[in-house]
């Protein structure tokens, strides 16, 4: 008995030991163990490293192609940053193992998989009904760009140890270009806004749950109270029906008028309780509806600051497609304001952002000529 | 009336405890509302004995922790209220960097012009979490009339996943410094989080895995070894 209780605990342990491990970022957590490991790691276990973190990027890439849950902003970078951090761990092995042409090609798929995953949510903020794809070529820099200097780090490492000085100085470029963008208030405030935007998702989910409870009592507490009021009636009515029995005319009268009253009675309790019911069901939409909105405002107002943290020199404000974006915002903003954020805010803010682009195609020519 | 109150709270606590015994870590439940219980997914390796071996070499170091300026006032916000007051994580990482005791000198420099450090070491941390609402405590608080959230029985379920990136400058070198560095991943996950206690997500705490694993790095592979 006692070695069935010890098996089945085993069985459990190992189960359960398989379910993490067999996550992305399971995977990457007992791959990064080797990558790590104070000694040069022997063949098999850098072969089973690789597998492993070679099979957690196709995990995160395929949960988030086809989970529902991996694609909520407040999860979507959880699974996303796995894939350049699996990419990134393979680097540091390959350089370990002296494979520099094989960690040269993991860093730069780890930032070119950054380039297309990380903040790729942004794209699904959007609500119903608005234009698509509003935001197809937004990104969420700082993520990208850090992923992109541990990428050079570990090159400038792999060549400081190779000896290859001239790729080892354009490596230290590389990092000092990160490192200005990173350090720079830009970033920072890139990094708020995005935090603002992921809140926003889980502190929707949180409310709206907590509504749904609420509902649910409410609906409850109410058809318990119909169903004895139900029973109460029942009951008098036959007390009533019991007491017509075998009685004298008048009193028969008498009991009717009370059984009418009764009848009346329970009626308009019922039709207030209706109404009642009515009024929850219309309470917990209107609540509904004002977290939705709630959360689409947050996202938007997110988004939209940060167009305010360009810093440019006077040169582009006079031009006159700079003009134009402000002019463009600013009818955004009052839109906004008045109305909240509709289809036609979203059609606004898809002006704003073809506006930008043309102030960057703009300035790229007049920098050509 | 009265006479049935008493039969129904007793049933609900028990129902609630019921609850809680089956959602949560064995043990945690005998330890709410003041203890602060959390997991994380990492397990840092341990620069203590390598520390330990060469700590006569390490102690004649000297270490510059890079400010980032631009996290003055940065703090976390949900439906424009402040949830989490951030400071820089350098400033923490300094601080762990004293405590650990294993570097002759640790200061806070502002900038990496004119810095006399041997190391000079910045690091960022990008945190995002998450808080969720478990239903069914929630719903045995709202049975037990609130009563439940007053005695501290936890219906949020808080998890932060962290990315820590790490530069290390070897200064001490005539030439431009040696970089390297390192990038940190953990996923923590809190329980018994109630109405008392909330975890703090950019705290010392909450950040010490990734810091242990940047000084593992550091003494490792940034060259604090090598005399």
């Amino acid at each position: 008995m006692k070695q069935l209780a010890t098996s089945i605990a085993a069985a459990l342990l190992i189960a359960l030991g398989f379910a993490a491990c067999s996550t992305p970022r399971g995977l990457y957590e007992s791959a990064i163990d080797t990558v790590n490991q104070a000694e040069l790691p022997d063949n098999d276990d850098a072969i089973d490293a690789f597998e492993d973190l070679d099979e957690a990027v196709a995990l995160a890439k395929e949960e988030l192609r086809t989970d529902e849950d991996a694609r909520s902003p407040c999860v979507h970078d959880q699974t996303a940053y796995v894939i350049p951090m699996a990419l990134l761990a393979k680097a540091r092995l390959h350089g370990r193992l002296t494979q520099v042409p094989q960690a040269e090609d993991a860093c730069w798929a780890a930032i070119g998989d950054a380039g297309r995953y990380l903040g790729r949510y942004i794209t699904k903020f959007m609500p119903a009904g608005g234009p698509q794809h509003l935001f197809a070529n937004y990104s969420v820099f700082f993520r990208r760009e850090k992923v992109r200097r541990h990428g050079f780090t570990v090159l400038k490492e792999i060549y400081r140890k190779a000896a290859e000085r001239d790729l080892e100085e354009l490596m230290r470029a590389q990092i000092a270009f990160s490192d200005i963008y990173l350090r720079s208030s830009v970033a920072h405030d890139e990094e708020e806004f995005i935090r603002l935007a992921e809140n926003s998702d889980w502190v929707r989910r949180y409310n709206l749950e907590k509504e749904d409870i609420g509902y649910a009592f409410q609906v409850i507490l109410l058809s318990l109270a119909m169903a004895a009021q139900q029973a109460a009636y029942q009951q008098q009515q036959a007390q009533l029906q019991q007491g017509m029995a075998g009685a004298d005319p008048a009193t028969q009268a008498d009991l009717q008028a009370q059984m009418r009253q009764l009848e009346m009675q329970m009626q308009n309790n019922m039709q207030q309780m209706m109404e009642t019911a009515r009024k929850i069901d219309e309470a917990h939409a209107a609540a509904v509806q004002s977290i939705q909105n709630q959360f689409h405002n947050t996202v938007v107002g997110a988004l939209v600051a940060n167009f305010e943290m360009l810093e440019l020199s006077a040169e582009v404000k006079n031009l006159a497609s700079y003009q134009d974006l402000q002019r463009k915002k600013e009818a955004f903003d009052d839109y906004v304001a008045r109305e909240g954020f509709d289809q036609k805010a979203a059609a606004a803010l898809h002006e704003v952002r073809t506006s930008l682009d043309n102030l960057t195609r703009d300035l790229q020519q007049r920098r050509r000529q | 009336m009265y006479r049935l109150f008493l039969p129904i709270l007793v049933t609900c606590l028990l129902l609630t405890s019921c609850a809680e015994i089956i959602y949560l870590p064995p043990a945690s439940w005998l330890v709410f509302p003041i203890a602060e219980i959390s997991s994380n997914s990492i397990e840092p390796q341990d620069y203590r004995k390598v520390a330990e071996e060469n700590g006569d070499l390490l102690e004649t170091l000297s270490v510059g922790v890079l400010r980032n300026k631009s996290r003055k006032g940065w703090n976390s916000r949900v439906e424009g209220e402040i949830v989490d007051e951030r400071i820089d994580e350098n400033v923490l990482l300094a601080e762990f960097l004293k405590g650990e005791g294993i570097f002759g000198d640790v200061v806070l420099i502002d900038s990496i012009q004119n810095a006399d450090q041997d190391f000079i070491i910045s690091c960022s941390v990008d945190c995002i979490y998450n808080i969720e609402l478990d239903s069914c405590m929630y719903m045995m608080n709202c049975i037990t009339l609130g009563i439940g959230s007053i005695i501290g029985w936890p219906h949020h379920n808080s998890s932060a996943f962290y990315v820590g990136e790490s530069i290390v400058y070897d200064n001490r070198g005539d030439e431009a410094a040696v970089v390297t560095g390192t990038m940190a991943m953990n996923y923590k996950e809190w329980y018994c989080d109630n109405i008392y206690w909330r975890p703090s997500f950019y705290d010392d705490y909450a950040l010490e895995p990734l810091f242990e694993q940047m000084l593992y790095e550091m003494i490792i592979n940034g060259g604090c070894l090598s005399g």
